[in-house]
């Protein structure tokens, strides 16, 4: 019941070969600008080849295939964070303030009085709304 | 066979269920199987296990059920962020990327999961208060009754009353967001240390070492209670939408002081918190039954709900509430609504697209004993443990039986894994660790060492179902654990002087001192021939070497891991704890015989 996943299917390997490009494709941008040493055609032949050993020997390239997923994640995550952090500050509190200032609130933070709603039904099954 | 499935999940506990022309086949928790605790990921795994404990496949299902109505809960969040602004920027910088990414469309993540599902195969929602009040209702043994649910939140409801007849649930009246009695007592456990929505109930067992002092304060402060059984929070002192803590700086200033961090020690302070809003808890449950009371007229009352595992407050409804029968959802809190979900779809009319099936209530009720999970064959266990390494016995079940008692008569801990798991987040003796409970020091040696848990945890006593009376106050049964009773008059021992705090753990209050709460209360399994055979039979046994029906029953596992599944996490829980004996499926295994003095364990610890 508490068995790893260690299916590796055709899907599987291509993620895994392919989740090496992007850090190739960094070094031929770099290389390009002089940064680090190597042709940029050479990173280019490279990736071909990344790609079929992350297929071929998955085992191999796991380790690097998962660090770079945990990499990605983790910038995508702060990126994403940032950006509806903006959309909250440019788009919902003005339109919270506004919405209170034509006397809407749509929580009920009173402190007084029943609380008891009268049931409007559970609605159709077939609806998730 | 028409089968429907039923699925709750992506917030916390989730699970899937399986019923076969209504009857409950099968309900697994995910975090049985995924081996991480409270595992809110998509049920994948419970729903493959239900399948094959049904023997079917997903092309077989008549119906999917969801627990909940994913767009009106993604209102709900929008609509609270728009009355919370221009607090709760981080919540939703975090909520509403993850909703954007899969729980919009709930439709489209079952199928992509059920590649075999069928295209006709309706996928069907229920409101999340209604999936809990199926799941109170449908499977209890009354043929009409009062429905009450209570929890943190599901779309707008945190808690509804309703009318239960037949096939028929009739929603009357709710209370909505944000006045939750769960979201209180989870803002009190993060206060205090504990993780929200799985330390509740460390909580709740702490609160009998403190003194309620805190009560008035909370009533006139942070929750108004009303005539008419509602109740108000006051939203000056919690924040809701808080990612750590749902308390404020307000709320700190005037309970004392900043949240306790889970390695910093407890106070007086915190225990005296725990009492308090414990003691709240169950006068507004008391105030909500009664409505539920005058609002249906009915003599029998169910059930559901996370904060119906507050099994101190349910033992209070028994007693001091207007109803004559009570029935609880073993799996009160989410995972239970998976099992609700697919009732709901089952018994609901056809014009909301449900089955319109009729319901024939059983005169004890339909979850089986709670037993609904896998069950690995004698053969399946052996390999396990062959693979493992492990040194054991094959016996005979008298035989078994007959070595498991010695050992407890002998003060050893013993591992007990028979039959199919329990669904619900306690161990009733097929996933459990047993002990002798006549012993003063069994309590802390089994938190210590066994669960290397917090000391002052009580632990259940397991009783054979016709000697309850003796031994504890409980009127009628109590086999799914969810009630404490007082410790029979017979069984007292009196306390010459009272001790302070934690201290007084350690004085003997009992003739069954290591399940005897400090206030001289028992969580109560009362253990039945029919719902629980294999475990009856032991206690049985046990009765008949020592006069004692009592065992000490506790889920089988460590801190920060769900209840041990299958053979191979019992052996690696057994190896790495202190455990004396495992008994599994027909093996028999002693700690000193084995090779092993650790193995890696099978779980992800979950920090508390
Ligand atoms: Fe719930």
């Amino acid at each position: 019941m508490s068995r790893p996943e260690t299916i590796r299917s055709l899907r599987d390997r291509f993620a895994i070969g392919a989740s090496l490009i992007p850090p190739v494709a960094l070094l031929m941008i770099a290389s390009r600008a002089g940064w680090v040493p190597g042709s940029p055609r050479a990173y280019l032949a490279a990736m071909p080849v990344v790609l079929g050993l992350g297929m071929l020997f998955p085992i191999f390239v796991e380790p690097w295939h998962r660090r770079f997923s945990r990499m990605r994640a983790w910038l995508g995550g702060r990126l994403v964070f940032l950006l509806f952090l903006g959309v909250y500050g440019v788009a919902v509190v003005p339109m919270a303030f506004l919405m209170r200032l034509v006397g809407q609130r749509p929580i009920d933070l009173s402190r007084s009085g029943s609380s008891w709603v009268r049931s409007k039904g559970f609605g159709s099954l077939r609806d998730p709304f | 066979m028409h089968y429907v499935l039923g699925i709750s999940g992506l917030y916390h506990d989730s699970a899937a269920a399986l019923l076969g022309d209504g009857r409950i086949l099968a309900a697994v928790q995910e975090e049985r199987l995924s081996r991480r605790k409270n595992d809110a990921r998509f049920p994948e795994r419970a729903i493959q296990s239900c399948l094959d404990q049904a023997g079917i496949t997903a092309g077989d299902l008549a119906a999917v059920a969801f627990y909940e109505k994913p767009i009106l809960k993604f209102s709900r969040t929008l609509e609270v962020f728009l009355g919370w602004a221009p607090r709760g920027g981080r919540a939703f910088a975090r909520a509403i990327p993850d909703w954007l990414g899969g729980r919009l469309d709930l439709r489209g993540r079952i199928r992509s999961a059920l590649p075999k599902l069928r295209v006709d195969c309706p996928i069907l929602f229920t409101t999340h208060h209604e999936a809990h009040a199926a799941s109170a209702f449908f499977p209890s043994p009354f043929a009409e009754a009062a429905i009450l649910t209570v929890d943190g939140v599901g779309e707008w409801a945190t808690t509804t009353i309703a009318r239960g007849s037949g096939a028929t649930i009739e929603p009357l009246e709710e209370i909505q967001f944000p006045h939750s009695l769960g979201l209180l007592y989870s803002a009190f456990t993060a206060y205090c240390g504990f993780r929200v929505n799985s330390g509740e109930y460390k909580l709740m067992g702490l609160a009998p070492y403190g003194d309620p002092h805190w009560v008035e304060t909370l009533l006139e402060e942070v929750v108004s209670l009303h005539e008419d059984g509602s109740f108000r929070l006051n939203l000056e002192y919690l924040d809701p939408l808080a990612e750590d803590h749902l308390t404020n700086e307000r709320f700190h200033d005037r309970f004392g002081g900043p949240p306790r961090r889970p390695d910093e020690p407890l106070e007086k302070r915190h225990l005296d918190l725990a009492r308090s809003i414990q003691v709240v808890t169950e006068r507004a449950l008391l105030g909500l039954v009664r409505r539920a009371h005058e609002q249906t007229g009915s003599a029998h009352l169910c059930l559901a709900g996370g904060v119906a595992l507050n099994c101190v407050a349910n033992g209070r409804i028994l007693r001091e509430g207007p109803f004559q029968k009570l029935w609880i959802q073993p799996a009160a809190g989410d995972a239970g609504a998976a099992l609700g979900a697919a009732l709901a779809a089952w018994h609901g009319p056809l014009d909301r697209g449900g089955f319109g099936a009729p319901r024939i209530p059983r005169a004890s009720d339909a979850m089986g004993g709670g037993f609904l999970g896998p069950e690995e064959t004698p053969e399946a266990v052996e390999a396990s443990l062959k693979r493992l390494d492990a040194v054991w016995e094959r016996l005979a079940p008298e035989v078994l039986q007959e070595r498991v008692v010695e050992a407890l008569i002998a003060g050893k801990v013993v591992g007990w894994v028979q039959g199919r798991m329990e669904f619900g987040p306690r161990a009733l003796g097929h996933r459990s660790i047993l002990g002798d409970p006549r012993s003063p020091d069994m309590q802390s040696r089994m938190n210590l060492k066994v669960k290397f848990r917090e000391s002052f945890r009580p632990f259940a006593p397991a009783v054979l179902a016709e000697r309850s009376a003796e031994f504890f106050e409980l009127t009628g049964e109590s086999p799914y654990m969810l009630l404490v009773a007082p410790v029979a008059g017979a069984q007292r021992i009196p306390v010459a002087h009272e001790a302070e705090g934690l201290d007084r753990l350690k004085q003997v209050r009992s003739t069954l001192p290591a399940v005897t709460h400090v206030d001289g209360s028992v969580r109560v399994q009362t253990v039945d021939p029919d719902r629980n055979p294999q475990f009856y039979a032991l206690l049985k046994h046990f009765e008949a070497k020592t006069g004692c029906p009592v065992l000490i029953n506790t889920s089988f596992n460590v801190r920060g891991e769900p209840v041990v599944g299958s053979a191979e996490d019992a052996y690696r829980c057994f190896i790495n704890s202190q455990i004396d004996v495992l008994a599994v499926g027909p093996c028999y295994l002693e700690r000193e015989r084995q090779l092993h003095a650790a193995l890696p364990r099978s779980f992800e610890a979950i920090p508390d």
